[in-house]
């Protein structure tokens, strides 16, 4: 490896940008979701009304199972969950079947989903009229099924995935409608004499049948292992994840046995209610809500399909994550392994996955689909129960435990009786839905045998406490003053901003870090940027002939995210960053810079962001130029401009215009200018004061004119710069635009209210445009 | 009936005060753990080791 004396180089940093809200979420966007649409119906039919106490049991049961979670998602936050638990703490082969079984649980949750996605929207299609004969219907449940997969396949395949705020808008949307089903449903019965009597008998099916709605609603309660794959992109995990996994459960629970309540309450119709609910099956709430709720049927077609599709893009990727996992790890063919080149994603793991869960869909019945899927959850869940106990006992030591099972290890023990349990029970309820799991579970093991077995070469020392020893090198340490910070893609698109982030970094004394920033999409797991390090070098080589030109020494760190602002919000907290540099090659007027990075970072960033529209700077500059104009970030550019000319040993041009400059907090005189500047460190002599008499939109045209004789022009983003329309503010975009020189924007850090005013109009502006 | 409902009602109250207890658990011991990786940070620096 070369020798680079002037760059310091850290490890890849993969970049937390979720809050605990964002998972909680996320938890309970998992569970509130299909499972209850879809399953609710079912089962109910299985047990009538003691559908509720499954419920309430099966949260109980599942609260053992998300200690587990908690405890281990806390100690070993990484994206691979379940999976990767079990390979660390027993090695491959158990590795080998964990995962086999975790791919297959997803696939199979998945293609229920479809499937119930293909059932409601048939079902939407006759409620507006359409009507096909009876022979054809199943056809068009199960071919809208294979449409809706195709589609998702193809969204996983490029990358693209809900946003932070629309994942956010589903799960409200969904709570909405629930809501409104628990109200509407109760309020409809409230004058009912005698209506707590439709619960009797509580167990019309016998008490066994408690247990077989159980196993079979359980899909529903599995949020947390969404949430421990969410690990290692969540701020503070070891706090974070077992929070969210307990608030999600208790928000999650209540929701279910009020809406089985309900259902079984507000329904008439022939028989009993349970019997009405288990005829229409995955439809049973849709013809409940008809029954009581305005536009019900719609309303709940409408939440089921929401539901739906956000729970099958979820489990299309977390199946896909596996797979993938499983070729890097050598297990499965290393072609799962590997990332398209354009898009980044996974693409034969996808492929695979997609053909399985197609086979799902048109020859299984969704009863089976789902107690299919619950057996392999249930039997993964076993083996994680199994893997807490191993990993607490022989790592446990040398983990940083978020959060710790109490009554250690009865707890995990119970769990894994009372899964077992439910898995075995199951078997009398839907053998043949067994027989499939045994059946892939068997061609699992011949494949390892035959196959993998020899391709891996077993791992020595558990990988547990290796992971947990990231940090290789220097550790990064707060410096006192704040770091400049430089976004650069290859040295020689951002020369210009990197030749300014050294120049501030040595007038100021301060370190200079140059980030990297790699966005992948969510279907690929933050650790897979390791194996596309080819570009990196070459940049690291880069950055080393660019650090001893200037005779600095440069840190470099390349951060790994799935969203820019995501990833340079962590970098500017994490790097200790007080000012962020980062070049803008676009014209900044056209609408299409939303979303940008630059829009990212102004917007987001809790530092002072310098935006450089590059047009070349000379070697040697001999004058800058900065426009004061009583702007809110005036004092920046005043601080940004002196250290510059310090730096390079130019003459500065201070323009002025509008009202008196406010480069100090308050109005200020010339007087007042020069002493600031002498202040900061510039001579009098190296200093020129001219005022701009233009108004309104010639103010540009006249900053432009004046700083042609200049190398460098600096000016303040304006109060307008949170219009939409524009990046900086119009004039800052309007110069930036027409300036033949080199622009540096600058935009000092925002006040929180003015960030929470500018989520707001994020807020605002995603709804509009929806 | 009566008896399934009660049964319904004392599982759910269970879950909710054990989750609550254990969420609010967490913040205990993160951060008895962070004092405790605090506490051997120090111990490594008097030694003279570079902290890991």
């Amino acid at each position: 490896m070369k020798d680079r004396p002037n760059l310091e180089v850290q490890e890849t940093h993969l970049s937390r940008s979720l809050s605990e809200l964002d998972i909680t979420m996320i938890g309970v966007g998992a569970m509130i979701g299909a499972g209850i649409f879809v399953l609710t119906g079912i089962a109910a039919g299985a047990a009538g009304p003691a559908l509720i106490l499954a419920f309430a049991l099966n949260g109980l049961v599942t609260l053992l199972t998300a200690m587990v979670y908690a405890e281990l998602g806390s100690a070993i936050p990484e994206a691979g969950g379940g999976y990767l638990w079990v390979r660390e703490s027993m090695g491959r082969s158990h590795g080998f079947l964990a995962g086999w079984m975790s791919w297959f649980s997803h696939a199979v949750a998945g293609s229920l989903y479809a499937l119930g996605f293909g059932s409601y929207l048939a079902h939407l299609l006759r409620e507006l009229g359409l009507s096909l004969p009876p022979t054809l219907a199943p056809w068009l449940e199960k071919g809208l099924a294979l449409a809706v997969l195709a589609i998702f396949v193809a969204i996983n395949f490029r990358g693209t995935s809900e946003t932070g705020m629309a994942g956010n808008i589903v799960t409200f949307g969904k709570l909405a409608v629930i809501g409104l089903f628990v109200v509407t449903g109760l309020w409809s019965v409230r004058h009912e004499a005698g209506v707590i009597g439709k619960l009797d008998p509580f167990f019309p099916q016998g008490f066994g049948a408690v247990f077989v709605a159980m196993g079979f609603t359980f899909i529903a309660f599995e949020g947390y292992e969404i949430i421990v794959q969410t690990g290692e992109e969540v701020r503070e995990p070891r706090r974070t994840i077992p929070r969210a996994v307990f608030k999600s459960l208790m928000i999650v629970v209540p929701i279910y046995i009020l809406v089985g309540v309900t259902a079984l309450l507000a329904v008439h119709g022939e028989g009993t209610s349970w019997q009405f609910l288990g005829r229409y099956k995955e439809l049973g709430l849709v013809e409940a809500a008809r029954q009581f709720m305005p536009f019900g049927a719609l309303a709940l077609l409408a939440g089921g399909l929401l539901s739906t599709v956000s729970a099958l893009n979820a489990t299309t990727f977390s199946s896909t994550r596996v797979a993938f996992a499983m070729g890097r790890d050598r297990v499965l063919p290393e072609a799962f392994g590997r990332v398209h080149e354009r898009t980044h994603t996974p693409h034969v793991a996808l492929g695979v996955t997609a053909v399985l869960m197609a086979a799902m869909v048109i020859f299984v019945p969704i009863e089976e689909v789902a107690t299919a899927a619950d057996v392999m959850f249930l039997l993964l869940f076993l083996q994680v129960h199994w893997a807490v106990l191993r990993i607490r006992r022989e790592f446990g030591d040398r983990l940083a435990y978020g959060y710790r099972t109490p009554f250690f290890p009865w707890i995990p023990i119970a769990g894994i009786a009372l899964q077992a349990f439910l898995a075995i029970f199951l078997l009398r309820f839907e053998p043949r839905a067994w027989a499939m799991a045994a059946g892939w579970i068997v061609v699992g093991l011949v494949l390892y045998l035959v196959w993998a077995r020899s391709r891996v070469e077993e791992v020595e020392e558990p990988r547990v406490t290796r992971r947990r020893v990231r940090v290789r090198g220097r550790r990064p340490v707060a410096p006192e003053e704040g770091r400049i910070l430089v976004s650069v893609d290859t040295v020689d698109e951002d020369r210009t901003a990197l030749r300014l982030g050294a120049a501030l970094a040595r007038s100021s004394d301060a370190e200079l870090l140059a980030v990297h920033a790699i966005r992948l999409p969510r279907q690929t797991p933050l650790d897979a940027a390791d194996a596309m390090s080819g570009s990196r070098t070459r940049l690291l080589d880069d950055l080393d002939d660019f650090a001893a030109g200037e005779e600095i020494v440069l840190h470099s760190q390349v951060a790994v995210g799935h969203s820019v602002s995501g990833i340079l919000e962590d970098v500017v907290e994490h790097g200790h960053a007080s000012t962020v540099v980062l070049g803008w090659r676009g014209q900044v007027y056209e609408r299409r810079i939303r979303g940008s990075i630059a829009d990212a970072v102004l917007h987001r960033s809790k530092a002072h962001v310098l935006v450089v529209r590059d047009r070349g700077l000379a070697e040697k500059p001999t004058s800058i130029a900065a426009v004061l104009s009583d702007g809110p970030s005036d004092a920046v550019v005043l601080d940004t401009a002196c250290a510059l000319a310090r730096s390079f040993a130019t003459r500065l041009v201070l323009l002025l215009y509008g009202a008196e400059p406010a480069a100090e907090g308050g109005t200020s005189t010339d007087a007042d200018l020069r002493d600031s500047c002498i202040r900061r460190g510039l001579p009098a002599d190296r200093m020129e004061l001219r005022r701009l008499d233009s108004e309104g939109a010639l103010v540009a045209r006249a900053i432009v004119r004046a700083a042609e004789s200049t190398d460098l022009l600096i000016l303040g983003a304006s109060s307008d710069w949170v219009d939409p329309d524009h990046l900086l503010g119009a004039i800052p975009d309007a110069v930036a635009n027409r300036s033949q020189r080199t622009v540096v924007v600058v935009k000092a850090e925002q006040a929180r209210m003015l960030s929470w005013l500018q989520r707001l109009r994020d807020l605002w502006q995603a709804w509009r445009s929806r | 009936m009566i008896p399934g409902l009660a049964v319904t009602t004392i599982s759910l109250a269970l879950l909710l005060a054990v989750a609550g207890v254990e969420s609010w658990r967490v913040r205990r011991i993160t951060a008895q753990v962070d004092e405790a990786l605090e506490q051997r940070r120090r111990e490594e620096r008097e030694e003279g080791e570079e902290p890991r």
